[in-house]
């Protein structure tokens, strides 16, 4: 039953189980930098698993955007806007200064 | 067996981190969390095209190697037989690069319209934004 | 406050609401592809028909009817065969570099910007970099139609290059060297045009001679018997470019990354000329 199991497949295996894992770290996270850093491991998980595939066009491709783009523009739109993100309206109202107490 | 279980597993996480992202874009209340969210959910749609076309064995990129500017010599059927029984399909390749740039034009846009968003109502809570046009047409 | 507790109640019937639409719509969406056909669990042993005819005729040199004279299948096939659909999402890309305009559209540009970036470590260390990057960035975009790589690759690392410099550099080392928002649109506005004037270009020749020719249309065929040619005869040696995919890469080089080194432009400036320049206190 236990027939022989490539390099090629555990390979595989591995890198979506770091983007699975790293894709739910960023949406639980409330401090938005720790996120985009997570989605930036993400990013290379992904370019690992495209050389795998037999892609050598999308690898020089994802790279330059996925990795390096897409890190920088939201930590832009974050030093221009805000940083953390709150889970309940009361917290967010508080933040603002709103006497919120009932 | 084991093989499988193997190959089962890959294109379930794919569909599994298509579902996170579906349901992080719309339950988290940031609009930068919306963002990140769903450039994850168009690089994840690229990936599973590529996995669609590739075949068992030996697996090779779909490019004929060894040409170089001063070195062409005249291929024939014989050896593009040998080539394209080892290469992976090219068309899922091709409509992926496409769909690369385009979804890095959808998000320089998105990202310009959300600091104007934040200049005009102070705050980036899609909640909060809700409440002050309330408070403000009132 | 009555407010507060009535919000509370109505977040979690929402997201018990959004939660079961989320698992419906990825449970109907993952059996349709599994129940279709489109993947088969291990992978399929050989290629599809349309893979396999594909990779038979781009370069077959004893059948010159189909080819397209390039040993690099998807960059042959992104030009060649299906070209139009590659100056549509160029023309995409286009509508996100207006709205880069539309964050500073009332912005006088100046050169009161000093180069002020990090510790002089890491300036020289981007400088040295600075030089090395954009070479391999044209080398990728150069050799598109023989090795993996073409316009849209090499142009998007150049503008990597470009970001560092913004970064470590400071934004005045752009400004002194009068890197105007104009200039660099100019320049893409530039790659555009060529790419138009090499699609439209057989067409209207065919048009004067008689002939049919299509848009896009880069080799000789016998129903349209016009094309770029393939080897050029340089003093014995014979260089092999790809009818017009050498020049559309180098065309489409030049769009991507004067496009995208605006686009980060814009996202550097100050905050205080971006709230001025976007034009929302009025």
């Amino acid at each position: 039953m236990i027939e022989q199991v490539s390099l090629y497949t555990l390979l595989l295996t591995l890198f979506m189980t770091y983007a699975i894992i790293l894709t739910y770290k960023t949406l639980t996270e409330t401090n938005l930098v720790k996120a985009i850093i997570y989605s930036a491991g993400q990013a290379i998980a992904y370019t690992l698993a495209l050389i795998l595939l037999a892609a050598p066009d999308l690898v020089l491709a994802y790279v330059a955007v996925g990795v390096g783009m897409y890190t920088a523009l939201f930590l832009f739109v974050v030093s221009r806007t805000e940083n953390h993100e709150y889970e309940s309206l009361e917290e967010a109202l508080k933040a603002m200064g709103v006497n919120v107490d009932e | 067996m084991i093989n499988e279980i193997l190959w089962s597993y890959i294109y379930a996480s794919v569909i599994a981190i298509i579902a996170i992202t579906v349901y992080g874009m719309a339950s988290r209340p940031h609009i930068t969390k919306k963002l990140i969210m769903l450039s994850i959910l168009s690089d994840t749609a690229c990936l599973m095209a590529v996995l669609i076309g590739i075949h068992s064995g030996t697996i090779k990129p779909p490019v004929f190697p060894g040409i170089s500017f001063t070195n062409h010599p005249q291929v024939g059927t014989a050896e593009l037989d040998v080539f394209s029984y080892e290469a992976v399909d090219p068309i899922p390749q091709v409509l992926v690069v496409t769909a690369i740039v385009i979804g890095l034009a959808v998000l320089l846009f998105l990202s310009y319209i959300a600091i104007l968003l934040y200049q005009k109502y102070g705050t980036l809570d899609v909640r909060l934004i809700e409440l002050k046009r309330e408070w403000d047409s009132v | 406050m009555s407010r507060s507790k009535g919000m509370k109640n109505r977040d979690i019937t929402k997201e018990i609401i959004v939660a079961i639409f989320a698992s419906l719509l990825i449970i109907v969406f993952a059996s349709a592809i599994l129940f279709s056909g489109a993947i088969a669990i291990p992978p399929q042993p050989t290629n599809r028909p349309l893979a396999s005819f594909y990779l038979r005729t781009t370069y077959n040199w004893e059948f010159k009817w189909l080819w397209s004279s390039s040993p690099e299948i998807v960059t042959s096939i992104l030009w060649d065969h299906r070209g139009i659909d590659t100056v549509y999402e160029t023309s995409v890309f286009f509508f996100a570099i207006i709205g880069a305009l539309m964050l500073i559209r009332s912005y006088k540009g100046g050169s009161k910007y000093k180069a002020v970036g990090m510790s002089i470590i890491a300036r020289s260390i981007t400088k040295i970099t600075l030089v090395s990057i954009p070479v391999i960035a044209l080398s990728i975009a150069i050799h598109g139609h023989l090795t993996p790589g073409g316009g849209f690759q090499g142009g998007s690392v150049f503008a990597v290059s470009t970001l560092l410099a913004i970064i470590a550099l400071g934004l005045g080392f752009f400004m002194e060297r009068r890197w105007t928002e104009h200039r660099l649109l100019g320049l893409r506005t530039l790659g555009l045009m060529i790419i138009g004037f090499i699609a439209i270009s057989l067409p209207i020749i065919g048009f004067f001679k008689g002939y049919s020719g299509y848009i896009m249309q880069n080799q000789w065929k016998p129903w349209s018997p016009l094309g770029f040619g393939y080897v050029f005869n340089l003093s014995g040696i014979e260089i092999l470019y790809s009818g017009s995919l050498l020049f559309l890469n180098l065309a489409e080089f030049l769009a991507v990354s004067a496009g995208l080194t605006l686009a980060f432009i814009a996202l550097a400036l100050p905050k205080e000329d971006i709230r001025k320049g976007g034009g929302l206190d009025d």
